[in-house]
């Protein structure tokens, strides 16, 4: 049996491994064609090992950790002297939050990375497509198992970097290359929250070591001896997953980040990278439950998110627009679970965001595919007035769609289903606690309300793309590939089963997670089912459903007139709230004004360079018609110096 | 009397007019005999003062003098040779390849008067029977 | 380059100032020949423009004129109407027409002709100056071999007449206006150092002043009552001043500073010259001192007769280190006498004195004939 410190060593390291195949593949001319055989195989391997860690933790129930044992620390950097001293070490650990993750990550990253075989092909930059993803997939899984905040950290950074690279994969696209800046430096905000809040709690944790373990330990204590310091900095954590994220204020990357290739989408900004916010949540939350005033933040700014997000997801007519709001608002609901365990139950409201982040993982992604399957058939084109009527002529990708969509707005029996019930559920109980409770119920409403609107939007895209007739655009030639349909098939059954599979009748998935060592200590709920919560959510994504249903296959024209009724509504919707031209009046504009000054000092500072490096120039041009290459013109020089030299001596001196 | 002064302004004088014409004349033997006038001058120098100092290492030096000129002159029309044969002319001004690069070369610009062309002789007919010849005559 | 030429131009603006201050530097008999013999040169010399040969010709004859002058009076010694003077005239004469004509004929083959002719006259020269042997070897050398060579190449190169290269002249303003100007500066040089007639004439005052009975009051200032500046000396009191001031710029040697000081140096010498001078005219001149004026004259007038002597090589330095190849006789007192058998002399001093000279001149000449031929012994192969 392989040893089980190497396997967990593999998960992360293989994709790396990958991803050096991948370049090199890349250079070489005759095996460009083959670049994503790397990245399949090694993204396979990192999923199967991923697997093994999981079974051994199921047998074991100690979290697997590398070097593990007797062995010595690994340390990456550090320096220790006397007065100071900063050492970061390299560690793996996994446990079964990180188990989870891992296997959410590795499998539909191996999936979307076949699907992206059929999607990408005959792209330019095909090995440098493999290889990115394969990085992306290293540092998600370095981030889920780091034991340490600063390696963990050096993952968060890793997968910024490859959003960045894989939006503006089209660089020579304008509007690509902006949506990637837009996306590294909006995320970048949210790091500097971040770092500050490690490096604040390594401080007032005696500047000993950045490891969980040592972060986690005595943390009443902590909270105490730092009144100001330590909610400070649980709110800079917060602050670095809201960002991540993509919560309000630091959402505005993600609609533009649509710009990139559609797995990239289903990818990074569905199922993993934006779920890492969510997972550093779940991580802290030792450190959260001494602070409910965070934690109260925390639930505000998911619950307005998601509410946000869903109201300007009601009008967008980009599909993918829509998809991606849409992320924005069911992230909103995974900080509202989080943020209520305090208030309720850890065991609750952890495991509620951890599995709502698992379906949605799943749904969103099969969502995202079969998008981008019929962006590919539509030569692509995404704009829903394009074209409808498309499931005569896709007929998988409008199954996937429609299993997707069904988890989506949470139609029971689903996985989005027993997942937002969850949530909703965890909500309720944060209402009837005595701190905050009003505030929480208020939540549990605008969830509710959210919910209605999740189901309204979700089915009026699927109504739009494949129901009434049949309209392509010009240059569309529908087609579906078997290495294309073939994971849209995989993660539709994904996105039906998941749900059932582990919650609520068999208690796997939260009998599992609550074994995690920073959950175990926590009461454990009883396990019943809220049939009234279950009916209420039911019948409100029922007449979400109905709704949309009656807009856009009953009566088509209503769509039109509810709009117009609508009127300024309307328009604010349609225009996202208006949230990116005031950033860019209160943010951008003035940043501008700064660059452009200070690149106006450059200029200046430059020129005055260039012109003090002018002078000896000038002053040689005028010199050099001296050399003029005639040989009497040099002798006369010399004969014109002596005669002057020999006519002052004789004439003048005394 | 003649005495030393007199002869040390005329080699002085030698000496002056061989370097203005080093300096003016383009023509490469003319600029050659004009610094053999100058060591014309200097060697007219050195025999004026051996004779006012009364021993015999001036006119030595003035034999030296004479000496490192043949060999100059050796070597220097060896060369003029060669540098006619690269341009067809004894012209100094053609030479100026060794000037700043960037710099333009230095033309004549002032064009020489216009020699008046001479009237060709006339050409009388012949005049009476032109009396056999033959050709290898006009050799 | 147009510095130097302002530069020049400076220095006839400064000719005020010289003027004045050492007489008759700079004056008419040194202008007179070099400025007519310039203009003369930069007519002649070849230009685009045409110009007659007439007016070159003029300023070349007033130049010459202008030049005999200066040689006859410009050292102060009388030229006696002798044999000696006459060749010497001669052969000058020719030398320097036909080196000016050399220097400004359009034909390169009239230019090596005229050169041989400057080469026949400067060999006249050498000949009255004693030097049989130079003269020979230089007719031989020079106007045998050295000319017809350079005939030969004119012919190898220039058998279609005059090239524009002839006809034409680089920069002639500037080169004559520098090459004058260095002969001006030369000949005002050997005035300066050759001519003595102020000098003597200053002496001969002095020692007028300090013979005479009683000293004429011109020289004298009035007297005052002893109060207030120093009054003016009188103009002529003022004039001897200055001659004796000039003369003794003109004799003053800047002889090295020996290191036992107790020995009289020429420094000495002079700074006692000046004290006298010092004393003559404020204890002298201004306060009738009778007996300081005869003193201080006597011993001034000695003072730069000494100095004079030096300077001629009547005297020797008492503390100059000699030489120790051969002997360096003062110049003074006309021309030396020179051996007659003047080949076996200069032979003899040539291997002796200078052996490892000639050796090296032999050598040079064995490589110049070997690069004489290696660079110009390629036929054809040349690009």
């Amino acid at each position: 049996m392989l040893d089980p410190h190497q396997i967990l060593l593999a998960v992360p390291l293989l994709p790396v491994l990958g991803a050096l195949l991948c370049a090199l593949f890349g250079s070489v001319k005759q095996l460009k064609s083959w670049s994503h055989v790397p990245a399949v195989l090694c993204a396979a391997l990192s999923c199967a090992c991923a697997f093994g860690v999981v079974a051994q933790l199921q047998q074991s129930g100690l979290p697997a950790t590398f070097p593990g044992g007797d062995s010595d620390r690994i340390v990456w950097f550090g320096m220790d002297y006397a007065k100071a001293r900063l050492v970061v070490e390299f560690g793996l650990s996994a446990d079964h939050l990180a188990g989870i993750m891992l296997i959410g990550v590795t499998f539909i990253g191996f999936w979307i990375v076949v699907f992206s075989i059929g999607y990408m092909k005959g792209s330019p930059g095909f090995a440098r497509y493999f290889a990115v993803v394969s990085l992306f997939l290293a540092s998600m899984n370095l981030l889920i198992l780091a034991d340490n905040m600063i390696l963990m950290f050096a993952g968060w950074e890793g997968v910024g970097l490859c959003s960045y690279l894989l939006v503006g994969y089209w660089h020579h696209k304008h509007s690509a290359a902006a949506a990637a800046r837009k996306a590294f430096l909006v995320t970048r905000l949210g790091d500097v929250g971040l770092i500050l809040g490690i490096l604040l709690l390594w401080f007032m944790t005696g500047r000993e070591g950045f490891d969980y373990a040592r972060m986690f330990s005595n943390v009443p204590a902590l909270a105490e001896n730092n009144p100001v310091l330590f909610p400070l900095s649980c709110l800079m954590i917060v602050l670095g997953a809201v960002g991540k994220s993509a919560q309000f204020p630091l959402y505005v990357w993600l609609p533009d980040a649509m710009e990139g290739p559609t797995p990239v989408s289903a990818l990074i900004h569905a199922a993993t990278m934006v779920t890492a916010g969510v997972y550093l949540l779940a991580r802290c939350t030792p450190l959260m439950l001494v602070v409910p005033g965070v934690q109260l933040t925390v639930a505000i700014i998911g619950a307005f998110t998601a509410l946000l997000a869903a109201f300007i997801a009601l009008t967008q007519h980009d599909l993918k627009r829509v998809l991606a709001y849409s992320t924005v608002s069911q992230i909103g609901f995974m900080f509202l679970a989080v943020g209520c365990a305090g208030p309720a139950l850890p065991k609750i409201a952890v495991v509620a965001a951890i599995f709502h982040l698992f379906t949605h993982a799943f749904f969103k992604a099969v969502l995202f595919l079969s998008s981008g399957s019929v962006m590919h058939a539509m030569h692509d084109v995404i704009d829903m007035r394009e074209f409808s009527g498309l499931r005569k002529v896709l007929p998988v990708t409008h199954i996937a769609f429609l299993c997707g969509a069904l988890a989506l707005a949470g139609i029971p029996l689903f996985s989005g289903f027993w997942s937002k019930d969850m949530v909703l559920e965890a909500a309720l109980e944060a209402g009837h606690s005595e701190r905050f409770g009003t505030i929480y119920m208020i939540l549990f409403g605008v969830a509710l309300t959210t919910a209605l609107m999740t189901a309204f939007y979700t089915f009026r895209a699927y109504f739009r793309t494949f129901w009434g007739p049949l309209r392509m655009p010009d240059g569309a030639h529908p087609h579906e590939t078997w290495v294309m349909n073939l994971p849209l098939i995989v993660l539709a059954i994904g996105a039906i089963v998941v749900g059932i599979a582990v919650e609520p009748f068999n208690q796997l998935f939260s009998g599992f997670l609550s074994k995690a060592p920073f959950l175990a200590a926590t009461p454990s709920p009883e396990h019943h089912l809220n049939w009234p919560l279950i009916l209420g959510s039911s019948a409100v994504a029922l007449i979400g459903v109905g709704i949309a249903y009656f807009m856009y296959v009953k009566q088509p024209a209503s769509a039109a007139k509810a709009a117009a009724a609508a009127g300024s509504w309307y328009a604010f919707s349609l225009n996202k709230l208006y949230v990116d031209e005031i950033f860019k009046v209160l943010f951008v504009q003035p940043m501008n004004l700064l660059a452009g000054i200070s690149s106006l000092v450059d200029a200046v500072v430059s020129d005055l360079t260039r012109l003090i490096a002018s002078i000896p120039r000038a002053m040689a041009v005028t010199i050099k018609p001296i050399q003029n290459g005639l040989v009497q013109f040099y002798a006369l020089a010399m004969v014109v110096g002596v005669t002057a030299f020999i006519g002052y001596l004789v004439l003048f001196a005394k | 009397m003649i005495s030393l002064p007199h002869y040390l302004a005329i080699g002085a004088i030698l000496f002056v007019l061989g370097l203005i014409g080093f300096l003016t004349r383009r023509n490469l033997i003319v600029m050659f005999l004009s610094a053999e006038l100058m060591l014309q001058g200097v060697a007219l120098n050195f025999v004026a003062f051996s004779r006012a100092h009364g021993n015999l290492h001036g006119q030595v030096f003035a034999l030296f003098i004479i000496a490192v000129a043949a060999c100059e002159a050796g070597i220097a029309l060896a060369m003029f040779l060669m540098l006619y044969r690269k341009k067809r002319s004894l012209d100094i001004s053609l030479w100026q390849a060794l000037r700043e690069p960037g710099l333009e070369e230095t033309r004549d610009t002032v064009p020489l008067p216009v020699e008046p062309k001479e009237e060709p002789l006339p050409v009388l007919s012949v005049s009476g029977v032109e009396p056999a010849r033959k050709e290898r005559d006009y050799a | 380059m147009l510095f130097t030429f302002y530069f020049l131009l400076f220095t006839f603006y400064f000719e005020e100032d010289v003027l004045a201050d050492s007489s008759n530097d700079l004056n008419w008999t040194v202008l007179l020949p070099v400025v007519a013999g310039g203009l003369a040169v930069w007519y002649m010399l070849p230009s685009t423009k045409r110009r007659p040969m007439v007016f070159g010709a003029l300023a070349g004859l007033i130049a010459l004129v202008g030049l005999a002058v200066f040689l006859v009076s410009g050292f102060g010694d009388q030229i006696p109407q002798t044999v000696e003077a006459g060749l010497f005239f001669g052969f000058s004469g020719l030398a320097v027409v036909f080196a000016t004509l050399m220097i400004t004929c359009r034909n390169p083959a009239r230019s090596a002709l005229s050169f041989a002719i400057v080469v026949l006259s400067t060999c006249g020269l050498f000949l009255l100056l004693a030097a049989p042997f130079l003269m020979a070897a230089t007719i031989v050398i020079y106007a045998g071999a050295i000319i017809v060579t350079f005939l030969f190449v004119i012919m190898l190169s220039q058998h279609g007449g005059l090239s524009s290269a002839d006809l034409r002249s680089r920069d002639p303003d500037l080169a004559v206006v520098a090459g004058f100007v260095l002969l001006a500066a030369l000949l005002v040089g050997l005035e300066r150092v050759y001519d003595w007639r102020n000098v003597d004439s200053a002496i001969a005052h002095a020692q007028q002043l300090a013979e005479a009975e009683k000293i004429d009051p011109e020289y004298l200032t009035p007297l005052t009552d002893g109060l207030g500046d120093p009054l003016p000396l009188t103009p002529k009191a003022e004039a001897f001043l200055t001659d004796l001031r000039a003369a003794l710029n003109r004799v003053k040697v800047a002889s090295p500073r020996s290191m036992d000081d107790s020995r009289l140096t020429d420094h000495k010498l002079v700074q006692e010259i000046e004290n006298d001078m010092n004393g003559l005219a404020n204890l002298g001149f201004r306060h009738h001192d009778a007996e300081t004026i005869r003193t201080n004259c006597q011993k001034i007038a000695a003072g730069l007769s000494r100095l004079k002597a030096l300077r001629d090589g009547n005297a020797s330095f008492s503390d100059v280190p000699r030489s120790e190849h051969g002997e360096v006789k003062p110049i003074g007192n006309g021309p030396k006498q020179l051996p007659a058998a003047n080949v076996s002399a200069v032979g003899r001093t040539l291997f002796s004195d200078h052996l490892l000279a000639i050796e090296l001149a032999g050598t040079l000449l064995l490589v110049a004939t070997i690069g004489a031929i290696a660079i110009a012994g390629r036929r054809g192969k040349s690009s």
